[in-house]
C-alpha cells in the first residue's frame, strides 16, 4: 500500500511537472526535502534511506557516531570532485563532529543535550536562492557553497542530499530541547492566564507603575509582586458594639498603598494594604486590609467614637470595584458614582 | 523541507479568523503569475500560521470599561506620561477617537505598559515555538518565515529577538546558532519607533549579510508606503545591512482608502513578488516581475473618485512632513488615528 502511494505521488509529480508551464527549478527541487520525500528513494544517498540507515544510532542517542558515519561516508564518496567545495563541506562536517565529541564527552552531557547547548544545529541549513535556481550551504560564511546548474546533477545531489540528511539528524538532535522550551512557554502562558483570572485587578496607573517596578521586559512571566497604589473600591463595612447593634453598609474604599505577593502559579496572592473607608454617613475610617486571594479580603478600620460614645470601629470586607462595575446593580451603580466622585476628588 | 509562514497582525481587534483575508490575498496575488495558475494554490504549498495577541489588550480594555473619561482621569491624576495623547483625544474628532480606541490604544498599551508587553511576547513565542516544534518532530527540518504588519512588526521583532538572543530558562533550542528563520517580511515597519529593551539595529533580528554569526534570519524585507504616516515617524532605515536586506520604501499605490492595510501592502507587486520568491525561489521569472511592476497602476484608471485619492495623498503628505522627524512613539499613535479617520471619511465621501 505504501509502495502504491509512493508510486501514485511520483506519477502525480511527473504529470504535474510535465504540464506545468512554470519555470522549472531543477536545482532547488533536487535540494528540497519536502519534494524529495515523496519521490521514490532508489539510492542509499537519498535522505530518506540515509536517515533510516542512521535511525538505530539516533534512537540510542549515538549522535557523535551518526555524524562520524556521515563524515566518513562523505570522505569515501568518489563522485565528488576534489575541489574547494569538497574541502569546505568536509571542514564543516569535521567541525560538527568535533562539537558532538565535546558535548558527548562532557560530564554535563544530559544537560547540554536537554538545553541544545554546544552544537550549532543550524550549520547545515539549506538556503534557497530567491533569484536564481540555486541553493547555498553555509551562506555568508567563509565556507559558503553555492549549488547551481553549473554543478552536474550527480554532484549536486551528493552535496544537497548529504546536507539534508545532516540537517535531519541535527533537527532530531534538538527535538527534546525544543519540546522542553515549548513546555516552559506553555507554563508561562498558564501563569499569565492565572494572573489575569485570579490576580488583583490593577487600575491603569497601577499597571503602569508595577510594570516599571516589578517587571523587566526580558521576562516572560508575570510579576510575583504587585504594589497597590491609590486603589479605589467598594466594600462592606460592618460596625457596632455587638451583634444586635451591628450595622452593615456599603462604603467606598481606598487603599493608598499596599503590597501583594503571588504564588509561583499566580493563582493566589497574599498581602497587606493601608485602608481608608468613606461611608456616606460617617467619618473616614482608617486601617488596614488583609488580602488572601481575590475572594478573601478582610480589613479593620478605626474612627472616633460617636456623640453617644459608641465605638465606630468596623470590620471591612472589600469587593473589587471592577467586579461590581461589570455586573451593575443599583447598589453597585451608587457605589460606582461614589467611586467616581472619589476619583474626581483625588484629581484635585 | 516543510515551509511555514507566520502571520503577525497589527493593532486592532482580530478574531480567530483574522488571517483569512490575508491568506485570500496571498492566494490572489500569486495567481497573477504562471507558476500559480495551475497546480496547488500558494496556501497549499506553505503552512500559513496566524499568530494572535490582541486578546491581551481587549481583555484589559474590557476591564477598564473602555472609557476615555475614566482613562483620562486616571492618567491625568497619576502623571502617566501619555497625557498629551489624552489631551489630543479631547480635541480629536469622533472618528479619530473611535479609531484610537479600536486600534491605536493597542500601541499605547504595548509600548508603555511593561506587564502587557511581556505578556504579549510570551504568548507570541508560545504560539511560534509550539508550531515549529510540532513541524520539526521526527527530524523534519523546517523553512520558517515571518510576515508582520504594522504593530505586528514591533511585536515580531521584540519577541523573536528575545527568543533568538536569550535562553528560555537554560534552554537554547531556539537561539541563534540553533535556529534561523529564512525571511522576515515587514510591512509598515514600526519596530524602531516602538523599540524599548531590544534595539532594532543591534538585535539578532537582522539578515546574514549584516552579521552572519548572530543573524536570526537569512533575509529581511522591509516595505513602506510613502503616504502611510504610521511607519513614517522614526522610520526603520537600517545602516548598511548588505545584500540580504531588501527594501521598497516608496510604495505609492491607492487601491484602497486605508493605505496602511495589510492586504493593501500585499497587493503591490513590489511587495508580493519578493515575498513569493523569498518563500519559493524564482518561480516568478524576471520577465513576469518586470511586466507586473510596469503594468501596476498606482490608481486604477476607472477609479470612481480619483480626486478624493489625490486630496487624501496631499493630506497624508502634510501629516507625514509634520511627524517624520519625531522620535516620540506617541506621534505614531496620533498619526495612526488620524490616518484611519481620514481614510474612512474619504471612503464615506466616495461611496
Amino acid at each position: 500500500m505504501r509502495a502504491f502511494k509512493r508510486l501514485a505521488l511520483a506519477l502525480t509529480y511527473t504529470v504535474f511537472t510535465l504540464f506545468n508551464p512554470a519555470q522549472a527549478l531543477e536545482v532547488q527541487d533536487d535540494c528540497d526535502w519536502d519534494l524529495l520525500k515523496d519521490r521514490p528513494a532508489t539510492s542509499a544517498l537519498h535522505p530518506s534511506l540515509a536517515y533510516i540507515h542512521l535511525q538505530a544510532k539516533i534512537e540510542r542517542g549515538e549522535w557523535r557516531t551518526a555524524i562520524r558515519a556521515l563524515r566518513e561516508d562523505f570522505e569515501h564518496a568518489t563522485v565528488i570532485p576534489e575541489d574547494e567545495h569538497r574541502v569546505r563541506f568536509l571542514r564543516q562536517l569535521r567541525a560538527l563532529e568535533s562539537e558532538m565529541e565535546v558535548v558527548s564527552a562532557s560530564p554535563d552531557y544530559d544537560t547540554l543535550l536537554k538545553n541544545a547547548a554546544g552544537v550549532r544545529l543550524v550549520r547545515f541549513k539549506i538556503e534557497r536562492d530567491p533569484d536564481e535556481d540555486a541553493v547555498h550551504l553555509f551562506l555568508r560564511e567563509p565556507d559558503q557553497i553555492t549549488i547551481n546548474g553549473a554543478m552536474p546533477p550527480e554532484v549536486r545531489r551528493q552535496y544537497c542530499w548529504r546536507a539534508i540528511t545532516v540537517n535531519r539528524v541535527l533537527t532530531r538532535y534538538g527535538q527534546d530541547a525544543r519540546a522542553a522550551a515549548v513546555a516552559t512557554l506553555n507554563e508561562y502562558v498558564g501563569q499569565w492566564d492565572a494572573y489575569n483570572e485570579y490576580g488583583y485587578l490593577q487600575f491603569p496607573w497601577e499597571l503602569y507603575l508595577n510594570g516599571k517596578w516589578t517587571t523587566q521586559r526580558r521576562n516572560l512571566t508575570p510579576p510575583r509582586h504587585q504594589w497597590i497604589i491609590a486603589h479605589p473600591g467598594i466594600g462592606i463595612e460592618q460596625a457596632g458594639n455587638s451583634v444586635q447593634e451591628s450595622r452593615r453598609h456599603e462604603v467606598v474604599t481606598l487603599e493608598p498603598l499596599g503590597y501583594l505577593r503571588y504564588t509561583e502559579d499566580r493563582r493566589f496572592y497574599y498581602g497587606l494594604s493601608l485602608l481608608a473607608t468613606f461611608p456616606s454617613d460617617n467619618d473616614v475610617g482608617l486601617g488596614a486590609l488583609l488580602h488572601l486571594g481575590r475572594m478573601a479580603k478582610l480589613g479593620y478600620v478605626t474612627r472616633d467614637r460617636d456623640a453617644n460614645g459608641r465605638k465606630q470601629d468596623a470590620v471591612v470586607f472589600s469587593i473589587d470595584l471592577y467586579q461590581l462595575l461589570s455586573t451593575p446593580s443599583q447598589q453597585q451603580l451608587d457605589g460606582k458614582a461614589q467611586a467616581q466622585a472619589l476619583i474626581e476628588m483625588l484629581r484635585q | 523541507m516543510a515551509k511555514v509562514l507566520f502571520l503577525i497582525h497589527g493593532m486592532g481587534v482580530h478574531g480567530q479568523d483574522w488571517a483569512d483575508s490575508v491568506k485570500d490575498k496571498l492566494n490572489e496575488v500569486a495567481t497573477r503569475y504562471a507558476a500559480f495558475q495551475s497546480g496547488p494554490s500558494l496556501s497549499a504549498r506553505i503552512d500559513l500560521a496566524p499568530i494572535t495577541y490582541d486578546s491581551v489588550f481587549a481583555d484589559l480594555l474590557t476591564q477598564w470599561n473602555d472609557s476615555a473619561d475614566a482613562l483620562r482621569q486616571h492618567i491625568t491624576a497619576h502623571n502617566i506620561p501619555v497625557a498629551d495623547v489624552v489631551t489630543w483625544l479631547e480635541g480629536a474628532s469622533e472618528s479619530e477617537r473611535n479609531f484610537f480606541w479600536t486600534h491605536m490604544v493597542d500601541v499605547l498599551l504595548y509600548r508603555y505598559f511593561t506587564i502587557k508587553t511581556t505578556e504579549v511576547r510570551a504568548r507570541v513565542l508560545q504560539q511560534i515555538t509550539s508550531k515549529l516544534s510540532a513541524l520539526m518532530t521526527g527530524g523534519e527540518p523546517v523553512d520558517a518565515s515571518v510576515l508582520a504588519h504594522s504593530m505586528g512588526t514591533s511585536v515580531a521583532h521584540d519577541s523573536l529577538s528575545r527568543l533568538g538572543q536569550f535562553p528560555i530558562g537554560d534552554n537554547q533550542a531556539f537561539m541563534v546558532g540553533n535556529f534561523r528563520f529564512t525571511n522576515f517580511f515587514m510591512l509598515a515597519n514600526v519596530s524602531r519607533i516602538l523599540e524599548t529593551d531590544s534595539l532594532v539595529y543591534q538585535s539578532v533580528v537582522h539578515p546574514l549579510s549584516a552579521g552572519a554569526q548572530n543573524a536570526y534570519c537569512s533575509r529581511y524585507y522591509n516595505y513602506r508606503h510613502r503616504f502611510d504616516p504610521i511607519p513614517a515617524a522614526r522610520a526603520f532605515l537600517p545602516p548598511v545591512w548588505g545584500q540580504d536586506y531588501h527594501a521598497s520604501e516608496n510604495l505609492s499605490h491607492f487601491r484602497d482608502f486605508n493605505i496602511h492595510g495589510f492586504e493593501h501592502y500585499l497587493d503591490h507587486p513590489a511587495v508580493h513578488i519578493p515575498l513569493i520568491k523569498g518563500l519559493f525561489g524564482p518561480l516568478i521569472t524576471a520577465t513576469e516581475q518586470q511586466q507586473a511592476l510596469d503594468q501596476y497602476e498606482d490608481i486604477v484608471a476607472d477609479h470612481p473618485c480619483p480626486q478624493h485619492l489625490h486630496a487624501l495623498s496631499e493630506e497624508l503628505q502634510e501629516l507625514i512632513e509634520s511627524i517624520e522627524n519625531s522620535s516620540d512613539p506617541k506621534t505614531l499613535i496620533k498619526a495612526g488615528a488620524q490616518l484611519l479617520a481620514k481614510a474612512k471619511e474619504v471612503h464615506d465621501a466616495c461611496v
